[in-house]
């Protein structure tokens, strides 16, 4: 039997307050199975990178329930962080410090005990071929090995599920390609991983399920072959139809009267 | 080695305990944090490093300590001399908190590292506490080592318990400060707490500057020698006094009042501490949580009408040209968004109204024989003199914290990239320094009467004209161009100082001519706004 390791209901989220309140998420209802790779994908400004922060406890105040792993989120942030990991969209790094450094600072967090620290940091900075870099100072890194430091540091704890902001920014093709076998070994070891992006070639092809969010509503949830509908187009085709992209690009003609003079 | 930083570490876990922390995660953060600050930041011009900086900075913090030993040296009564100096230590501290380490407190680069791991509230917060009370107390001892040698020379071991008073002082004033935000907190949303607290800052900035200029001058004429401290009720709802009585009581020279004063003071501290840690710390986080994330403000919408606004033809006609128009309004919108700019402008313009009643020394007693007084005189030039401040905002304009968007400035297809910068000080003059000076004519039109105004005119136009050259011969960088981490602290106060000197000058000058014939005032003033364009000229002419 499969189990479930987050369950949504009735999620809203606003920011400000009186006039001045904007409501980002309007009411997400979500039940994810364990071991699992869900491509959560929407225009910009739908609300994705909301959903996953408020799912890893960096946002606190929302409405609705959430449970993780069958805890609920409210009041047991801690237990629930603890069996999370979170690769987020841009370089939040300590990059003062070292690969070592900060994994091992990582690592503490999680109370995890050295030597499982410097086991398992050495194992991925390898997988991750940054194993030479492990004593350098991460502010002379380039984008692409401040993100491979990102997904190591995420995995650390070896987390139940895997948070993905964008995971693949900067990285080259050969990362990229060791990120997407990364990714499907977690799900087929039980992990669910909860994967957000833009880049829908890459969301089609890993995921099992696909979660389509747009003005802070799921507006389409199931398989690609189910969203698709006998259709045969691409993941990027059906977007753009589910998210009025279609209607946008007929409306690039515009530029050719921007560049006339 | 081990055994000693066991033996300070132990007693501090068990509180931590007490507190709710978790001591592993505390201890690795506070480890990590420190030793982020002492790694020199790669590419950065500041050679000398954090560190050598920090030691310049507590050179002078001693010094500063070292000038009101001298103060209250005058001062017979123990008590009194601790209050006084306690009190100075609170004032002075809670504004280098506020001034410079409550973005430390708030900043929420660290959220994303930070919040998704299995890390307490209370552990979050007291971290940042412990790490800006590293240089916090740095500041207090540095502040305090000449009072501490005095007490040490004249009451031998009670300097030992002043030194742990001094670090209790700054943990207090520090938890009192905090304590302070997360009440604020309350009232104010967490995405729009960082804006009403730039506002707060700025206004206390101030009224601290006013407080250390004015109630010493007030105070001058009081009997410092003959002051004795005198018990009264009201005392014992002063912290200055509550650790006076600990230093008293605990370097042996207490009494009953003392042991209640001393009773107080480790009450404070450890309540406040316990308050602040298990009960408000939640409330921090949700602050960190919700303050990157999203802004309540609504955006303002330049419609077109406000595009032909008089400010828009304000601009048209004291502008050169469109590249001109652009550094002026560039400058205006970061002035408007720029909470660190406003932090830094704002309260120049304070400053300078402040600055003009301390030079002016104004008489409540007699203010009409003032006045008569006053109005014989030249000092009307103090004026001048403290609208100097009114052009300070200029050489703050390169900074910004987001630098890399000045590579526009390098893609441009244009020879008049200075023109930016001439149309940024022209938007800095216009704003913060002529409304200054329109503000000072009425004072001065109603004690000097309008005759004094060519002179005021050509002082004014002068020290323009001398902020205009500054930026060209201190070949300052473009606008918005420079991270802000940049800013060379010691290098900034040597221009404050150089440009001090020269306005010295400028009114030295401007008081040899009026004592000549008013007409020379005026033919000078004629002068002035072709010498002000030649200025902006030498600006727009830069080398590309």
């Amino acid at each position: 039997m499969t189990q479930t390791s987050i369950r949504i209901s009735g999620l809203r989220k606003s920011f400000g307050k009186g006039n001045n309140q904007k409501e980002v998420l309007k009411g997400i209802d979500l039940e994810i199975e364990s071991g699992k790779i869900i491509g959560y994908i929407g225009p910009n400004g739908a609300g994705k990178s909301t959903t996953v922060k408020i799912l890893c406890g960096i946002l606190t105040s929302f409405t609705g329930d959430i449970e993780v792993m069958g805890i609920p989120l409210r009041g047991n942030d801690l237990s629930v962080k603890s069996k999370i990991g979170y690769v987020p969209e841009n370089g939040a790094l300590y990059e003062a410090l070292t690969p070592n450094e900060y994994l091992n600072l990582v690592g503490t967090l999680f109370n995890m005990s050295q030597d499982l620290i410097t086991e398992r940091s050495t194992s991925l900075l390898k997988y991750f071929e940054m194993d030479k870099h492990a004593d350098q100072r991460m502010d002379t890194f380039s984008k692409g090995m401040k993100q491979k430091i990102l997904i190591i540091a995420g995995l650390i704890n070896n987390p139940d599920i895997l948070f993905l902001d964008e995971p693949l920014s900067g990285l080259d093709a050969n990362s990229v390609i060791l990120v997407k076998d990364m990714l499907t070994r977690l799900a087929q070891q039980g992990k669910t991983i909860f994967y957000s992006s833009h880049l829908m070639d890459v969301v089609e092809k890993i995921s099992d399920r696909i979660i389509l969010i747009d003005d802070g509503k799921v507006i389409a949830d199931g398989t690609f072959e189910e969203l698709q509908k006998d259709s045969k187009v691409s993941l990027e085709q059906l977007f753009a139809r589910l998210t009025n992209g279609d209607n946008k690009v007929s409306e690039t003609s515009v530029l050719d009267d921007v560049f006339k003079n | 080695m081990t055994a000693v930083k066991q033996l300070l570490v132990s007693p501090l876990n068990i509180l931590l305990r007490a507190l709710g922390v978790d001591i592993s995660h505390f201890w690795t953060l506070l480890g990590a944090k420190l030793k982020m600050d002492f790694r020199r930041p790669p590419n950065s011009f500041q050679s000398a490093g954090k560190k050598q900086t920090m030691l310049k900075q507590l050179f002078i913090y001693g010094f500063l300590g070292a000038m009101i030993v001298i103060g209250l040296y005058r001062v017979n009564d123990l008590m009194l001399q601790l209050s006084v100096f306690f009190a100075f230590l609170i004032v002075f501290e809670g504004t280098i908190l506020l001034t410079e380490f409550t973005a430390v407190l708030f900043d929420e680069k660290e959220n994303q590292i930070l919040l998704p791991r299995p890390v307490s509230a209370r552990t979050l917060l007291l971290v940042r506490l412990a790490h800006i009370l590293v240089y916090m107390s740095n500041i207090a001892f540095a502040l305090s080592l000449a009072f501490t040698i005095y007490l040490a020379f004249t009451y031998g071991w009670l300097a030992l318990v002043f030194v742990i008073a001094v670090l209790l002082c700054a943990w207090f004033t520090l938890i009192l400060a905090v304590g302070f935000y997360m009440g604020l907190s309350r009232f104010v949303s967490a995405e729009r707490f960082k804006d009403v607290l730039n506002y707060f800052q700025i206004g206390l900035a101030v009224i601290i500057m006013a407080s250390y200029q004015l109630v010493p001058h007030f105070m001058e004429d009081a009997n410092v020698e003959s002051l004795m401290f005198k018990e009264v009720w009201w005392g014992y709802l002063l912290p200055t006094v509550w650790f006076a009585g600990f230093v008293k009581l605990f370097g042996g020279m207490g009494s009953g009042m003392e042991v209640i004063l001393a009773i107080i003071a480790i009450a404070a501290i450890v309540l406040g501490t316990f308050l602040l840690i298990r009960a408000l710390s939640s409330g921090y986080t949700a602050i960190l949580s919700e303050a990157g994330t999203g802004s309540s403000k609504k955006s303002k919408v330049v419609t077109a009408k406000a595009q032909k606004g008089w400010k828009n033809k304000l601009i048209a006609l004291f502008c050169v040209s469109e590249v001109e128009r652009t550094g002026w309004r560039l400058t205006m919108s970061h002035v408007r968004s720029d909470r660190k700019l406003k932090q830094q402008v704002y309260p120049m313009f304070a400053y300078s109204l402040i600055m003009a009643l301390v030079f002016l020394k104004p008489d409540i007693k007699d203010f009409s024989g003032y006045l008569a007084e006053l109005s014989d005189s030249s000092k009307y030039l103090f004026f001048v003199l403290t609208g100097f401040f009114g052009t300070v905002g200029i050489s703050v304009i390169p900074f910004t914290d987001t630098p890399n968007a000045a590579w526009v400035y390098e893609m441009a297809a244009t020879n008049k990239k200075y023109h930016i910068q001439s149309g940024a000080i022209k938007a800095m003059l216009f704003t913060f320094y002529l409304p200054l000076q329109i503000l000072f004519l009425i004072p001065i039109i109603w004690i000097w009467g309008v005759h004094v105004l060519p002179y005021v005119f050509l002082g004014s136009a002068l020290t323009a004209i001398l902020s205009i050259l500054l930026v060209r011969i201190q070949g300052n960088p473009l606008p918005f161009s420079q991270a802000r981490e940049m800013v060379n602290k010691g290098e900034y106060t040597l221009r404050m100082f150089l440009g001090m000197f020269l306005i010295g000058l400028i009114i030295g000058l401007v008081y040899l001519i009026s004592l000549v014939h008013i007409g020379v005032g005026i033919a000078l003033c004629a002068l002035m706004p072709v010498l002000i364009s030649l200025s902006y000229r030498a600006i727009r002419r830069r080398n590309v």
